[in-house]
């Protein structure tokens, strides 16, 4: 017999999703079946209740097709494409009147005999569907299509029940419209969970439209097959019109109470939506051209759907490109993603429908609406940013279900949409739906889509009874144009900062350039200075040299006056000199002894000479530090020579040169006790260019300062300073 | 022999007055022929070939007009007779480049324009003593 091997020995609710549905070797008994080799047209297969039709003492199997069909008819099968059913004929068995239905499939010609009970005119249907298409074609919303979609079946089919049944991201299914005789329960708005119909069943109503069970009671017909390979090989039936159904799917029926159903599946973009069911509590069949009619208004409910909902989609997506132009602008404006995102009249918040959104930007964060607290976002976003993602972006409307640490999050952030900004998955956009409670309804418990029975095997439920749960962590779904719209800001908010980017690049290169020119142009005009003061200071030397006995003592003093203001004015020259000169330097560590230098130093300038009343201390635990030698030696040159400077009036002037230790780092200073200064008032303004605290008391140029922290700052050291009026200065720097 | 004169080629006149100067002071027994720009500077050594005309010392500056310090130093040191004759950079610049280049062209010594008139007449004398130094 024709039962396979193939076919699992116990199909259980456990490996029901294993189930091979489509070879179940079985036929519903209100039709016959024959096939045979699409080439030899020798017969293969046949259902048992041929025999109905045909003597039994005749042999069906191993015959040709020629026996039983007129030339005529299988020349239209001959043409036939693979997967491909014919127009169907009538023909005459034991004359009776019979609609062959062939089709082609696997290298099979597989021909259906279907009882034709009246005379049925096929235009008749093609008529009444002209006229509900013009009413489907005027209804506005999806639920109307679908309530009306339901109302005209149940009015020309007359199922007890018909519903709409609208699939959910995850399989389970929701009666969205239903039509029913008035005595029965409503089930509108149950909802059932996706093991109710199984990946493969969902598989087989993408190829197939519409489906009958004409009597869920009537026992199936085996099908016969020729011995040999055809055994071992059952025959496929994913195409025939009256494959029997899985037992596990009438067993479901039958504790639903449903004597028998078609099945229409409604296709948007080639996925299963949804699926028009009709159930009814006594045996019915439909004929072919009413199930043709049933797929053809099946159709247009599904290409008004896709319509409806694209043009949904389509007004969405204007508005919020229309938003999101407007968010652009005002960012383009001032160059400020980070706040332009969140403030102001148009903001990130707009271009979706979430509740709460933050940005990301260079580890800096800033939110609008409802959201987390800072922390929390920011341990959302590296925790998905460590995820594994597709194409860096992450949404789901129960953030929970997913990252259960967040799941304390759900009412500010059950709904969660997250795009990084580059795949670094360093910046972000976020955006957060609130949670809604909904009541679910399901068509009995969930939880327990099966029953063990007699401890043999699991049986589907057998209660449908209304369940209903409330659940939370969840928010409203998003929608297709939201993450579209979600990626586009994404695009233009990466192409604006990386025109920033840009915009900076250029202007730190006309920058630099301006620099260089300033640099130069400070250089030379200290260079050329030099000259005529040389002269000033020149001629004034020969005037005191060789004049001064003809002039009178105010011409003298004048002479030395002019002396004096070209020395100063020499001095300035050399500080801003040496000010460019630190400026364009580059640095160039080594190893060096800066007790070492620092002795070298006082011995070069002559401080023994010049300031005799100062002791000068440099501690032995000066160490050997890694800096550039000759820039470190400028910055110990100028602390010192204004510590000798501003001590030198002191009593007993005193200067300290060491080493201290500040959180395990070593802090070089210079020590004085001379006038010192108000250092919380001055700290800011000591090592401003040009800028001085004192008068012409103590010659200077204000630039000495400004070289040293120019020179730390290029170490990448750190300056501190201690000071207050009358006990001295204490200048502090690190190397590094 | 080298007459007792040095060569300025030096187009700031006030730096020629102070310097002659000085070297009236310091060193009387020295004459100093000056020149202000570099084409005549080129032009006066190529029409003193004779050893008795040739001078002690050169000083040239290298900012002068029409051919400058550094242009001239190469051909001086194309000229035989100028081989031998210490030549002195005088710049108002301390630029790194300028310095190493004068010495690969052939300078003896290379100093910045000193500040002022008294650095002047510390900084001579002491180019001189080098000049002695070098011809022993």
């Amino acid at each position: 017999m024709g039962n396979s091997s193939l076919y699992p020995k116990e199909v259980t609710l456990t490996n029901c999703d294993k189930e091979p549905i489509h070879i179940l070797g079985k036929l519903q008994s209100c039709g016959y079946l024959i096939a045979a080799d699409a080439e030899s047209h020798h017969i293969k297969y046949c259902s048992e209740n041929i025999h109905e039709l045909i003597d039994k003492d005749k042999d069906v199997l191993g015959e040709k097709l020629s026996i039983f069909f007129d030339a005529e008819t299988l020349e239209v099968c001959a043409e036939l494409e693979d997967e491909e059913k014919a127009i169907p004929q009538k023909v005459l068995f034991n004359e009776k009147h019979f609609l062959l239905i062939a089709h082609k499939h696997a290298g099979n010609l597989v021909l259906e005999l279907e009882p034709l009970q009246t005379e049925e005119n096929p235009y008749k249907h093609q008529i009444y569907l002209s006229t509900i298409v013009s009413e489907l074609n005027a209804a506005e919303s999806e639920q109307e299509m679908c309530d009306l979609t339901a109302s005209l079946i149940k009015e020309y089919y007359d199922y007890d029940r018909v519903m709409v049944y609208r699939f959910d991201e995850n399989w389970d299914g929701i009666v969205v419209s239903e039509e029913k005789e008035p005595d029965m329960e409503s089930w509108l708005g149950l909802r059932y969970p996706a093991s109710d119909i199984p990946q493969q069943a969902r598989k087989l109503f993408l190829k197939q439209g519409v489906r009958i069970i004409a009597d869920v009671k009537s026992k199936p017909v085996p099908i016969q097959a020729l011995s040999g390979e055809e055994q071992k090989n059952p025959i496929d039936l994913t195409h025939s019109e009256y494959r029997a159904s899985s037992p596990i799917h009438i067993e479901y029926l039958e504790n639903m109470g449903v004597s028998a159903s078609l099945t229409a599946a409604i296709i948007s973009k080639g996925n299963l939506w949804g699926l028009i069911a009709c159930h009814h509590n006594a045996p019915k069949f439909i004929s072919y051209y009413k199930r043709q009619s049933c797929k053809y208004l099946t159709q247009v409910l599904s290409s008004r759907i896709i319509l409806s909902s694209a043009n949904k989609a389509l007004l969405k997506v204007n508005e919020s490109a229309v938003l999101r132009n407007k968010l652009l602008e005002k960012i383009s404006k001032d160059w400020d993603v980070l706040n332009g995102l969140v403030h102001g009249d148009y903001t990130m918040l707009q271009v979706t429908d979430a509740q709460g959104g933050a940005v990301l930007l260079d580890g800096q964060l800033r939110t609008i609406g409802q959201t987390p607290d800072e922390e929390e976002i920011k341990k959302l976003i590296k925790t998905l940013s460590r995820s594994d993602l597709e194409d860096n972006f992450y949404y789901s409307n129960a953030l929970g279900k997913d990252f259960k640490e967040f799941e304390a999050l759900k009412a500010k952030a059950s709904g969660v949409f997250c795009i990084f900004l580059s795949s670094a998955r360093k910046d972000a956009l976020i955006w957060f739906k609130t949670e809604k409670l909904e009541t679910v309804n399901w068509a009995g418990n969930p939880e327990k889509p099966v029953i063990l029975e007699d401890d043999v095997r699991l049986s589907p439920r057998k209660s449908f009874d209304k369940w209903s749960v409330l659940q939370d962590g969840h928010s409203e779904p998003w929608a297709d144009y939201e993450i579209a719209a979600g990626q586009a800001l994404k695009q233009d908010i990466s192409e604006i900062i990386l025109e920033k980017y840009e915009e900076v690049k250029a202007l730190n290169r006309k920058l630099q350039s301006a620099y260089e020119d300033l640099e130069t142009f400070s250089y030379s005009v200290a260079h050329d200075l030099r000259a005529p003061l040389r002269g000033i200071d020149g001629f004034a030397q020969i005037i005191k040299e060789d004049y001064s006995d003809v002039l009178d003592d105010f011409g003298k003093s004048s002479v030395d006056t002019i002396i004096e203001s070209a020395d100063r004015m020499n001095h300035l020259i050399d500080d801003i000199l040496q000010f460019s000169r630190v400026t364009q330097a580059t640095l160039s560590r080594t190893n060096f002894s800066l007790k070492e230098v620092t002795e070298e130093l006082v011995r070069f300038l002559n401080v023994s000479r010049d300031f005799p009343k100062t002791e000068i201390k440099i501690s032995e635990a000066l160490p050997v530090v890694n800096g550039d030698p000759k820039m470190t030696t400028q910055i110990m040159q100028n602390l010192l020579t204004n510590a000798l400077k501003y001590s030198a009036a002191a009593e007993k002037p005193l200067i300290e040169i060491g080493v201290e230790d500040i959180h395990g780092k070593p802090f070089y200073f210079v020590k004085d006790n001379g006038i010192g200064f108000d250092a919380e008032r001055h700290r800011a303004r000591i090592f401003k260019l040009f800028s001085r605290l004192v008068g012409k008391e103590y010659p200077g140029s204000g630039v000495g300062l400004t070289i040293v922290k120019r020179i730390i700052k290029k170490h990448n050291g750190k300056l501190k300073v201690r000071s207050s009026p009358g006990k001295g200065s204490t200048f502090l720097f690190t190397l590094e | 022999m080298r007459s007792n004169y040095i060569l300025a080629v030096e187009d700031d006149e006030n730096d020629i007055t102070l310097m002659k100067r000085i070297f009236q002071k310091q060193m009387p027994d020295y004459f100093i022929k000056y020149i202000s720009d570099g084409e005549e500077a080129l032009q006066y050594l190529r029409s003193t070939k004779f050893k008795e005309e040739l001078p002690r010392l050169i000083l040239l500056d290298i900012k002068i007009p029409k051919v400058n310090g550094l242009e001239l130093l190469k051909n001086i040191r194309l000229i035989e007779e100028y081989k031998s004759i210490p030549v002195v950079m005088l710049s108002s610049s301390d630029r790194e480049d300028e310095i190493q280049l004068s010495y690969h062209l052939g300078a003896n010594s290379y100093i910045e324009k000193p500040k002022t008139f008294t650095d002047l007449s510390r900084t001579l004398p002491a180019m001189m003593d080098y000049w002695i130094v070098y011809n022993r």
